[in-house]
């Protein structure tokens, strides 16, 4: 895994009425590519970075019908976490996955194509009012680059606290040979 | 029907959506801009189709010409950006219209008998050609309606 370093991103000052974020602190954050697309994630929400290869031993398959984007769990201080495939959550375009990253915080992993650079932001912007869907919970709002707008995942979107029990239960169950 | 109400003379922007033209009130439009670089996102919002950004905003750009004439374009030219109002506050968003608008004044909207579907405020008549008067609000409403958000998300 390698990162490139990086090619500045666009300082945002106070001009932007749909800002979500005053301070000019720079942070830290992580574009990658998922799908074919260009996402990003604050560098605070990772954990870890594996490559799919490194982490072949370690992950317990789960098939679950109704969660098609989740097929593996791995173990990371003695809590699984679900590793959702970013590409197949967001129906993008099939592609061969080669990171995961294990996100802090919260129990769960991004399958990704791979991590095109690393870079800093002072600001994200909200996103758009006229966006109504479930994309108001999956991003924090939008990052501006120099080459375009990127949508900022945000670590606790892409899992709701229902699925996740439904997650956990099935876990529990077949863990237990019980069926959930 | 739409009832008949007396409008003030005002000045309105004509825009074209492939080979139809429509107007909108000169008070509820920004700007006409040029295309610039459309970014997509995945999202589950019908009849928007992706983000511009536009003098350091991010403007969501809604698709109406499906609503308004069967088809997407396909090409965006041009954006127009027009003022859409979420209860008090005003937000910017960019409309693909197929070429150049032009603004037009001492015209009296007249009650649009062709078609009662809300978005349609009036018409204008110019030479015998009568131009549907759209409501931005309405329009983009329809566009989206909170009950029928798309399912796919790419």
């Amino acid at each position: 895994m390698s990162a490139a370093p990086s090619h500045g991103a666009r300082a945002l000052h106070s001009s932007g009425r749909a800002r979500v974020s005053a301070a000019q602190k720079q942070e830290p954050v992580i574009v990658f590519v998922a799908g074919g697309k260009e996402m990003a994630i604050p560098a605070g929400a990772v954990h870890e970075i594996r490559s799919t290869d490194s982490l072949a031993g370690e992950a317990a398959l789960l098939e679950q019908a109704d969660f098609p984007w989740i097929r593996h769990t791995i173990e990371r201080g003695g809590t699984t976490h679900y590793v959702v495939s970013v590409g197949s959550f967001f129906g993008l375009s099939r592609t061969r996955p080669s990171l995961v990253l294990v996100l802090r915080g919260v129990r769960c992993a991004l399958l990704i194509d791979r991590i095109e650079r690393m870079d800093s932001l002072s600001a994200i912007y909200a996103l758009p009012r006229a966006f109504q869907g479930d994309e108001r919970r999956w991003f924090l709002g939008l990052a501006l680059f120099d080459d375009g707008a990127v949508p900022m995942l945000n670590p606790r979107g892409l899992l709701t606290t229902e699925q996740m029990e439904r997650l956990d239960a099935r876990l529990t169950a077949s863990l237990s040979g019980v069926p959930a | 029907m739409t009832a008949f109400q007396e409008l003030p003379e005002a000045t309105y922007v004509l825009l074209r959506l492939g080979d139809r033209r429509f107007a909108l009130p000169a008070d509820c439009v920004e700007e006409l801009a040029s295309a610039s670089r459309l970014d997509k996102f995945p999202h589950q919002t019908k009849g928007v189709e992706g983000v511009i950004v536009r003098r350091k905003r991010v403007l969501a750009v809604r698709d109406v010409a499906s609503l308004l004439t069967g088809r997407a374009l396909l090409v965006h030219r041009f954006y127009l950006i027009v003022r859409r109002h979420y209860g008090a506050q005003v937000e910017l968003e960019a409309l693909p219209v197929s070429g150049d608008c032009e603004l037009i004044g001492g015209v009296v909207p007249l009650p649009y008998e062709a078609d009662s579907r809300p978005y349609f405020a009036g018409c204008i008549d110019l030479a015998g050609d009568q131009i549907p008067l759209l409501d931005v609000d309405k329009l983009a409403a329809a566009t989206t309606p909170v009950a029928e958000l798309a399912g796919s998300c790419a």
